[in-house]
């Protein structure tokens, strides 16, 4: 889900979405990529909306957040990576929980915000491409990623696997690391296909004009 | 040409020094950042070291290096006759050779990634999956900038009368090219092999799209999770490509272009021709 | 005809490379902005001029003009310098092999490079700002088309260093020697002398420098990853994106107008220097 990560040695703790607003953060609030484009982006978005009152059939106050942003100075175009996380170029990132949590191990200033009312899931598809060279190798790569071996290790990485519900009930999950994921109380907003294709269609038309 | 004058010196250090702080400054940046340690505030080796023993790493320099060697030595073999050709035989072909191989820099690798697969479905059907089939793509890519600097080159010299007089006392067209046209554009052949071996090691688009693994590919996969050691793997290769160029001009001293220069000096009428 | 043909022989395996692995890929993109899935439709020509396009194409342009020029210029000074060191001097060696490495640098790196020096935490900003008391990282410019253009700057002048040398070295001592002797001074030498003969490899080299901006993309996406405001992020957006799907013919329209782009710059350059190479075979 997407959260918001700070450093805390840098910039004054974040509690809401609305705090990102005030002067302190001049320049220095970065988004994982760009929602047109990146899923981490575009959850982020749809986390903002639903904070300033939006929902997941309508993203515009989403937008409108970050036109704001950029009008106040305290939106960075810059693409976030490790790099400038741990250098102080971006003091603050919006992005996945998990994304985030893994920079709380390197750099034990960072802490991460997920703003209480606005729990986004996401869900990252697989897919074969039709005229690949070698379907069948794929097909088992597949089979490997859903294994319980390779949910195991997607919940190493810090999120939630697909089938976490069923290996719990097997047992056959690695509970040290579903300890370490985040415990979601209160709703949780997943957009359906159909939602995501509205909303996609509304940021493409809308995002550049803002943040531009 | 050598202005002793005490301005013109004075002159020539400021702009050395000033080009100097603008190249210098921001790898400076990178060598700091990556020994700063994060948790405790000092210094630490710990990225640079990360560089030896990681053995994707290391696969992944062999195989750039290789791809270096075979580009530009394709490159060579493909180019320069090619345009010695251009310019004696074939006037005519000069205007559609130079728009040929500007192509390759305004077509995005993006792009060529995308209608290359196709052609990559033959020539991994025919010489195999190894990264090095690579070498026929970045051949292409390095066209433009080792046709401006061989060019240049060529341009500078009489290539005409020295073909003519090489063929006229007997020799081959393989002796002409080698032995007489090589060592006189030798400073426009040495850098478009510099160029090209520094576009190799630094291409990332086609070969991480392609699926490759080669130099480039991996440090943006380690700086996903680890920046200090990606930063300190792209300047261990600026750092090394440059040791590795300066070392290749360093062996090449021999063939200065002094020798050549008083086989091909005109005629001093006091007329350029 | 014939004899043409024979003549041309020659430049087959030249031919034979760009043909495959150039020619043909580019083909079937060209191809594809126009047909696909079965279906030859113009649309996608026609997005071409929509807002967003036609002001990625302006910024583009813009930004690769100037960093032209500018790398033009600063690069033969620069060659200039190294050419008037001694031959076979380190210093010459060294700054030429540092270029060649420097004009391949960029993407991810480059961007990080810079956001380190003159970023929010950057080295120098810092240390400007403990000494002066300004704040170089300020406004934010270097995210902006400003930004690009002085990073884009740091390998174009590489670059530009390393396809000049070549020509600067090619203007011989007896020229200059010959000219002093027939009464000429430094000034008129450089002027109707080396000027001339140096103006189409010049012009030359600006227009790869020209062509090599307008493609690059790897560092504007990690200066600027919001908003493809150049035209490569917006082909990188088209054919990328995780979240807007099937805009793949735009992005081979866009490649396609790119192609358009270089050859009418090439037309004006071919022009320029048949204009400036009349002394010159």
């Amino acid at each position: 889900m997407p959260s918001i990560g700070f450093d805390s040695a840098k910039v004054p703790p974040i509690t809401s979405v609305n705090d990102l607003l005030r002067p302190e953060y001049n320049g220095k609030v970065a988004l994982n990529g760009d929602p047109t484009q990146a899923g981490a982006a575009f959850s982020g978005v749809l986390m903002v909306a639903l904070s300033q009152g939006g929902s997941v059939d309508d993203v515009a106050p989403g937008v409108e957040f970050f036109r704001k942003l950029r009008a106040a100075g305290n939106f960075l175009p810059v693409d976030p990576t490790p790099a400038t996380v741990e250098s102080g170029q971006t003091p603050v990132v919006i992005d996945w929980n998990y994304l985030n949590a893994a920079e709380t191990a390197k750099l034990p200033a960072w802490q991460i915000v997920v703003p209480p009312n606005a729990v986004v899931a996401g869900y990252y598809y697989q897919a074969i491409n039709k005229d690949a060279p070698h379907p069948a190798a794929a097909r088992l790569w597949q089979e490997f990623l859903y294994s319980d071996e390779g949910q195991n290790l997607f919940a190493a990485g810090g999120v939630r696997p697909v089938r976490a519900d069923q290996m719990m009930l097997a047992g056959t999950i690695d509970k040290a690391a579903v300890d370490k994921i985040p415990v979601i109380d209160g709703p949780v907003t997943v957009p359906s296909p159909d939602q995501t294709d509205k909303a996609t269609e509304f940021l493409a038309d809308n995002w550049a004009k803002a943040i531009g | 040409m050598k202005r002793t004058t005490l301005g013109g010196k004075v002159f020539r250090a400021a702009l050395w020094v000033a080009f100097g702080l603008f190249f210098l400054f921001p790898l400076y940046a990178m060598a700091d950042f990556s020994t700063r340690n994060l948790i405790s505030g000092g210094r630490t080796l710990r990225a640079w070291q990360n560089l030896v023993a990681d053995e994707a790493l290391y696969q992944s320099i062999v195989i750039s290096l290789l791809l270096a060697v075979f580009t530009v030595v394709g490159m060579l073999l493909i180019l320069v006759p090619t345009m010695i050709w251009v310019r004696l035989r074939t006037p005519w072909a000069k205007g559609m050779v130079e728009f040929l191989c500007l192509l390759p820099l305004t077509i995005p690798a993006l792009v060529i990634v995308v209608g290359l697969r196709n052609v990559y479905l033959w020539v991994t059907y025919f010489l195999g999956e190894s990264a090095l089939t690579l070498t026929f793509v970045y051949i292409v890519l390095v066209l433009p900038f080792a046709y401006r600097a061989i060019d240049a080159a060529l341009a500078s010299i009489d290539l005409k009368t020295l073909a003519e007089a090489a063929r006229s006392l007997g020799a081959g067209w393989a002796t002409t090219i080698l032995r007489v046209v090589v060592p006189n554009i030798w400073s426009g052949i040495l850098s478009a092999a510099f160029i090209s071996i520094a576009v190799v090691l630094g291409e990332y688009t086609i070969a991480s799209l392609s699926g490759y693994q080669t130099l480039q590919v991996q440090i943006v996969q380690i700086g996903k999770t680890d920046g200090p050691t990606s930063v300190a793997a792209s300047l261990a290769v600026l750092l090394f490509g440059f040791v590795l160029l300066l070392v290749l001009s360093l062996v090449t001293r021999g063939r200065r272009r002094t020798q050549a220069l008083d086989a091909t000096a005109p005629i001093p009428t006091g007329v350029p021709e | 005809m014939v004899r043409r043909l024979r003549e041309g022989l020659p430049l087959l395996p030249f031919l034979a490379v760009v043909v495959i692995f150039l020619i043909i890929p580019t083909v079937t993109v060209i191809v594809s902005s126009v047909y696909t899935d079965g279906v030859f439709s113009f649309d996608r020509i026609q997005a071409l001029f929509s807002g967003t396009a036609l002001s990625a194409l302006a910024k583009s342009v813009l930004l690769s003009g100037s960093t032209a020029i500018i790398g033009a210029v600063l690069g033969a000074v620069l060659a200039w310098l190294i050419v008037s060191s001694p031959p076979s001097s380190m210093v010459r060696r060294a700054v030429i092999s540092l270029c060649s490495v420097l004009a391949q640098f960029g993407g991810v790196a480059l961007a990080f490079a810079f956001l380190a020096t003159v970023g929010l935490n950057g080295v120098l900003t810092l240390w400007v700002q403990q000494v002066f008391g300004w704040n170089l990282a300020g406004s934010g410019w270097l995210y902006s088309l400003t930004g690009l253009i002085l990073v884009y700057t740091y390998f174009q002048i590489p670059l530009m260093v390393i396809v000049f040398v070549p020509a600067l070295e090619g203007l011989r001592d007896q020229w200059r020697e010959a000219a002093v002797s027939l009464g000429a001074s430094t000034f008129r030498y450089w002027r109707e002398v080396a000027v001339p003969l140096l103006t189409p490899a010049f012009l030359g080299s600006a227009l790869l420098l020209f062509a090599n901006a307008f493609a690059a993309y790897a560092t504007a996406a990690a200066l600027v990853s919001q908003g493809s405001p150049i035209l490569p992020l917006l082909i990188r957006a088209a054919l990328t994106s995780e979240v807007v799907l099937g805009q793949a013919g735009f992005a081979y329209a866009l490649a396609l107008e790119m192609i358009v782009v270089v050859a009418v710059v090439m037309v004006a350059y071919n022009a320029l220097v048949k204009r400036t190479a009349r002394w010159l075979r």
